[in-house]
């Protein structure tokens, strides 16, 4: 334990800590920051984030045909609110926007004053009403509709198996309620969390191995009693290292995504005709997260060894990020995308996530036991 | 006792040392050679760092590849190219390696004091290195070197960087140490083990050429060194038909020390040969071939 305390204090040096702080919040600036402070991002987001809450409040995580009637009545209330004031204001009643139906088919492209007067009760006024209709609307739509927009849904070519359809009626029958901003905004916060974790560990733990040999101390290290033992310890180093990083890294983003708020729909079921997801498991957005969480780790741990062993056999700093980049742009586009956002949706077969984290481990484990047993037979030239 | 038994070292195609036979006892052993004749392949191998193609190298009877750390613990070794951690500072790189030694904290740090002490860094030891000298970088090298109190201390062009002082004193400290332990000193200065090793390891092609004492081995060449001093005009000619070793100005004339294997002539005046002669004659080849490089 002395020694991994010692190879832990080389790789967290200072500077390094410095670097990695302000990559982390030039990152964050560039690529979080905004769906943090930005959430639910413009209207009518907001209104349908509220109003997911107030179903929720209001029927439970589930809602069936007799509450949607209720919520559909609801909206009729709202859409009366609207037609009355529409009909207090005598500019509207003289533009023949008197009802609410008018207000929204008018044609604001063709006339210049209707436009002027849309714009004022939407833009300038801010008018939560007239906002409310239009989410509620659209969550009407997609509980009245869910029928018709799952059957045509596609993923490619491919025509939908059995299973899948399986799942897609399931979700239809479940009334579910998820936000489908809240889920929107996590995927992509958690899209950019996970990119954000592999550059910081790629960035610090390039230099584990590298280091040495950069400095001529392998030598030194392997005539010691601890001798080719230094290998494993360090590679065991790495992986510390890459768990304190990926740990302080999600803790922060969690503390910072508290101010979502989105408690409420942590028990909720992803699996929700507002959302237009399916998934393979009927799993709460809590669970959905854990799962996220645990993906970026196997993820990290994966990526950690493939990094070191990098370490250990590129002869430069320059082959080692060179060699890194296409596993990063892999890692970005491919990787992120199919194994941590979205995960276990029904895009992908059933098996596909699980045979991919078994694969993932089993290079893990190979490289690391392979460049464990190689190392201790190696000739040192250099 | 360290055995070398049968050692050869290949790479590929490329054979690096071939059929080495060595004993160490305590004493200092010098191991002399010019650059690139093996010398550092026969120390990383006693060091565990390369293995024997063929051969073994045995420890008190146990090859040192299945001793392990039991034969590392006894080793101190300060590489040719000695590596260190620029932002440390000397204590924070022996308590680094004092980690790596599987030595405890508490021991450490005092051994660490003696050393500093001993090697004259005690007033930077918590400098960074990174503004040391290539003489105080060696130093902390031959402090790790000794940190666990080696048995067996195998040393690779040690003095390179060091002063004329320094050099004495380490030479010095050498000696005091190889009383109860195995000194392996390797070297291309023939002066650094002069003075101090029980004996000394020629390697030549690949092979050793000689181990013995330096009397042992200065005999080889007895009765063919020489001195004379010659008029400048017929240094050419002479040197054609010996061996130079050494060559200086000495009241007008050229005073040349040299090996020749012919009748001696009045003017000759035979000398006891030392060290340098031997090396001199005896790498010649490669001398030459360096110079002419």
């Amino acid at each position: 334990m002395r020694i991994i305390l010692y190879e832990l204090k080389k790789l967290f040096q200072l500077k390094m800590v410095c670097l990695l702080f302000i990559i982390s919040f030039i990152f964050y600036r560039h690529f979080i920051h905004f769906d943090l402070e930005h959430f639910p991002n413009g209207r009518p987001a907001l209104d349908s984030y509220h109003i997911s809450m107030e179903m929720i409040e209001q029927y439970g995580y589930q809602m069936n045909q007799e509450e949607f009637e209720h919520f559909k009545k609801v909206y009729e209330k709202e859409r009366a609110a609207a037609d009355a004031y529409l009909q207090a204001r005598q500019e509207y009643v003289d533009a023949g926007l008197d009802t609410y139906e008018k207000f929204r088919t008018a044609d604001i492209e063709k006339k210049q004053e209707i436009r002027k007067l849309t714009n004022q009760i939407m833009f300038v006024d801010e008018v939560d009403l007239f906002w409310e209709l239009q989410a509620r609307e659209h969550l009407i739509e997609y509980y009245e509709y869910r029928n018709f927009l799952y059957s045509n849904m596609k993923f490619g070519d491919l025509p939908l198996t059995a299973e899948q359809k399986e799942r897609i009626k399931d979700t239809i029958a479940s009334g579910n309620i998820m936000s489908a901003e809240v889920f929107e905004n996590y995927n992509s916060l958690i899209r950019h969390v996970a990119i954000l974790i592999v550059i910081s560990i790629m960035f610090m733990i390039s230099p584990i191995f590298l280091q040495d040999r950069w400095n001529h101390v392998v030598f030194l290290q392997y005539s010691n009693k601890t001798g080719r033992k230094i290998f494993n310890l360090k590679l065991q180093t790495a992986l510390i290292a890459a768990g304190f990083i990926t740990t302080v890294q999600l803790g922060l983003f969690f503390i910072l995504y508290r101010g979502n708020k989105v408690g409420m729909f942590l028990n909720a079921n992803i699996n929700s005709v507002f959302t237009h997801e399916v998934f393979w498991f009927e799993l709460t957005f809590l669970q959905y997260i854990l799962l996220t969480i645990v993906s970026i780790y196997i993820l990290v741990f994966t990526l950690t060894i493939i990094v070191a062993v990098l370490s250990n056999r590129a002869p430069n700093y320059i082959s080692v990020v060179g060699l890194q980049v296409p596993l990063a742009i892999l890692l970005f586009v491919v990787v992120i995308d199919y194994l941590v956002v979205r995960i276990t949706n029904i895009r992908l077969p059933i098996y596909f996530l699980p045979s991919a984290y078994v694969l993932l481990i089993l290079i893990g484990s190979f490289l690391y036991f392979w460049s464990v047993k190689r190392e201790k037979k190696v000739d040192l030239l250099h | 006792m360290l055995v070398v038994n049968h050692v050869s070292k290949s790479y590929g195609k490329f054979e690096a040392l071939k059929d080495i036979n060595l004993e160490f006892s305590n004493g200092v052993y010098g191991l002399l050679a010019p650059n690139g004749a093996g010398k550092t392949t026969l120390i990383k191998m006693l060091t565990t760092l390369i293995f024997p193609s063929s051969g073994e190298i045995l420890y008190n009877g146990t090859n040192i590849a299945r001793l392990g750390e039991k034969y590392r613990e006894l080793l101190g070794y300060l590489p040719q190219d000695f590596g260190y951690y620029k932002n440390y500072s000397p204590r924070q790189f022996l308590s680094y390696l004092g980690a790596l030694k599987g030595m405890d904290k508490k021991v450490v740090n005092k051994r660490m004091d003696e050393l500093l002490k001993l090697v004259a860094l005690e007033d930077v030891a918590t400098k960074k290195m990174k503004k040391f000298s290539g003489g105080m970088i060696q130093r902390v090298g031959i402090a790790q070197a000794m940190l666990n109190d080696p048995k067996i201390l195998i040393l690779d062009e040690p003095t390179a960087g060091l002063d004329p002082k320094e050099r004495v004193r380490f030479r010095n400290l050498l000696s005091e140490l190889a009383r109860d332990r195995i000194v392996i000193l390797s070297t291309h200065i023939v002066s650094d083990v002069e003075s101090i090793a029980n004996e000394i390891i020629m390697i030549k092609d690949k092979q050793v050429l000689y181990k013995g004492s330096i009397d042992e081995i200065c005999k080889k060449i007895a009765g063919m060194v020489y001195e004379t001093s010659i008029p400048y005009e017929q240094a050419n000619m002479f040197k054609k038909e010996v061996f130079s070793l050494s060559e200086k100005q000495e009241d007008g004339l050229l005073k040349i020390r040299f090996i020749s294997k012919k009748t001696p002539e009045p003017t000759w005046t035979a000398v006891k040969p030392n060290l340098e002669d031997v090396f001199l004659y005896v790498y010649r080849d490669d001398i030459q071939e360096s110079g002419a490089s």
